[in-house]
């Protein structure tokens, strides 16, 4: 079949032809940290298959899921394998996201006419934090049920206690919520906003390269070779220490010593001294800060008020991890 | 008055564009109602053990419906509690050498009378209505 007889009836030659050609547009190379972004696309397709995958054996019933989870690891064929991409990827996701948020923010990129871009940029990391939240608790091990009676009582605060519990208590039904936020809303989230955000980028081309002409393929071959980098890191991360899976939660307690992904350590540590009603404010201070900053015209207290959040972060999350 | 054919075409867009967002409105307004769970019948009482067989000093911890709750002797009488913690909701658990109540989240504590010691909490643990059947079973409920 000729090939003419496809591009009759797809264009599919011709937009390939456009995305090569966006692609191949000249960019400020030498700039550190330039395929953050692709990197972090990278690693989220693997973590959409690998996520797929997993929903073929995992059963998200309060009894029964963190049996499925051990039969997954210890019984299906390279179960143990898929499972520990899937943790692994998202560990490396959220610090990708977050080094890809830095730079973003320190360059000043979010400035004029990137504001949509740097919105939905930070929409794409809640929603990447929120991913790597709700699938905390999906193995229903002993870090599961308190980082649901944590996340309810967030949600309770500013009175939506009822949407995050599914009911006056956390059980079955929080957990079936934690499901379908894991594995419908929140990746559908991701891949529309995903688009948008390639879109804008293609949109107003990345800083630096607004007036750079001529065409060059030194770009998707850099991050060809990063997502390479990251692949490789993941294997070894993969195989060498393969995703644990914690002992089964208690149904009558909460263990001792349960503690959150690191991302999430500067919250854990933080609400140990602020009144249950103002723990909310530690996520919406943080966001109204990103979200505002396009607006802020003064670039070095506003460089400053980001290194001192985090700063803040680091040390209450250094503190969490060894409290 | 003549209706030139500009006022229509802006006459009829309108009409589309109000009918579009009240379709809108109307498939997505139950969505909401949807998400906020309905209320369902509570466990009512629930018999949790034999008086006699808690030593003082000691604790149980039991499913009340959804919730958890915890029993416990503190040498004078039986305190029962539901177990989650007021600060952030994780389970509470009995510390039988300190004879408190500890949060394994966030660190809180509470005495064996509920209130609050020590660490980050929002007021002393809910105290469950409790009798003693006939046959000298605790019973919690109302």
């Amino acid at each position: 079949m000729r090939v003419g007889w496809i591009e009759d009836r797809t264009g599919a030659r011709q937009w390939f032809r456009s995305v090569r050609a966006r692609l191949s547009r000249p960019l400020p190379l030498k700039s550190a940290g330039i395929t953050l972004g692709s990197v972090a696309l990278f690693l989220l397709f693997l973590q959409f298959v690998s996520g797929a995958l997993l929903t073929v054996y995992y059963v998200p019933s309060w009894s029964d899921a963190h049996d499925s989870v051990a039969h997954i690891v210890t019984e299906v064929r390279f179960g143990w394998l898929v499972r520990s991409v899937h943790v692994w990827s998202a560990h490396m996701t959220v610090a990708i996201v977050a080094l890809h948020l830095m730079r973003v923010f320190v360059r000043g990129a979010y400035a004029r006419p990137r504001e949509a871009t740097w919105w939905c940029g930070v929409l794409l990391g809640s929603l990447v934090a929120g991913a790597a939240f709700t699938g905390q608790a999906l193995p229903m091990d002993e870090e599961a049920t308190g980082g649901m009676a944590v996340a309810a009582s967030f949600a309770d605060s500013v009175g939506a206690g009822a949407l995050v519990r599914g009911g006056p208590y956390v059980g079955q039904a929080t957990l079936s919520r934690m499901f379908a936020a894991h594995v419908v809303f929140i990746p559908g989230s991701l891949l529309l906003l995903i688009t948008l955000h390639l879109a804008l980028v293609g949109r107003h081309r990345l800083q630096g390269a607004e007036t750079m002409e001529g065409s060059s393929s030194a770009f998707p071959r850099r991050a060809a070779l990063s997502c390479s980098g990251a692949l490789a890191v993941l294997a070894v991360l993969a195989v060498a220490w393969p995703a644990g899976l914690g002992s089964e939660a208690d149904p009558l307690g909460t263990a001792e010593h349960v503690k959150p992904m690191w991302i999430f350590l500067p919250i854990y540590q933080a609400v140990k001294g602020i009144p249950a009603w103002a723990a909310p404010l530690l996520l919406a201070i943080p966001a109204g800060f990103l979200i505002l900053v396009p607006f802020l015209p003064w670039r070095r207290p506003v460089l400053a008020a980001g290194a001192v959040l985090l700063a803040a972060a680091v040390a209450l999350g250094v503190l969490g991890a060894m409290a | 008055m003549s209706v030139s054919g500009s006022d229509r075409r802006a006459f009829l867009d309108t009409l589309f564009f109000t009918s579009l967002a009240a379709v809108a409105v109307a498939v997505l307004a139950p969505v909401p109602f949807f998400l906020l769970p309905p209320a369902r019948a509570r466990v009512r009482r629930v018999i949790v053990g034999l008086a006699a067989e808690l030593r003082p000093g000691t604790a149980r911890k039991f499913a009340y419906g959804e919730r958890v709750g915890v029993v416990l002797h503190d040498g004078t009488a039986l305190r029962v509690f539901d177990a989650r913690c007021t600060h952030q909701g994780c389970k509470v658990n009995w510390d039988p050498n300190g004879r408190f109540l500890s949060c394994p989240c966030h660190g809180a504590a509470f005495s064996s009378t509920g209130e609050p010691l020590r660490g980050p909490h929002d007021g002393p643990l809910e105290t469950l209505p409790y009798r003693i059947t006939a046959s000298g079973e605790i019973e919690v409920g109302e």
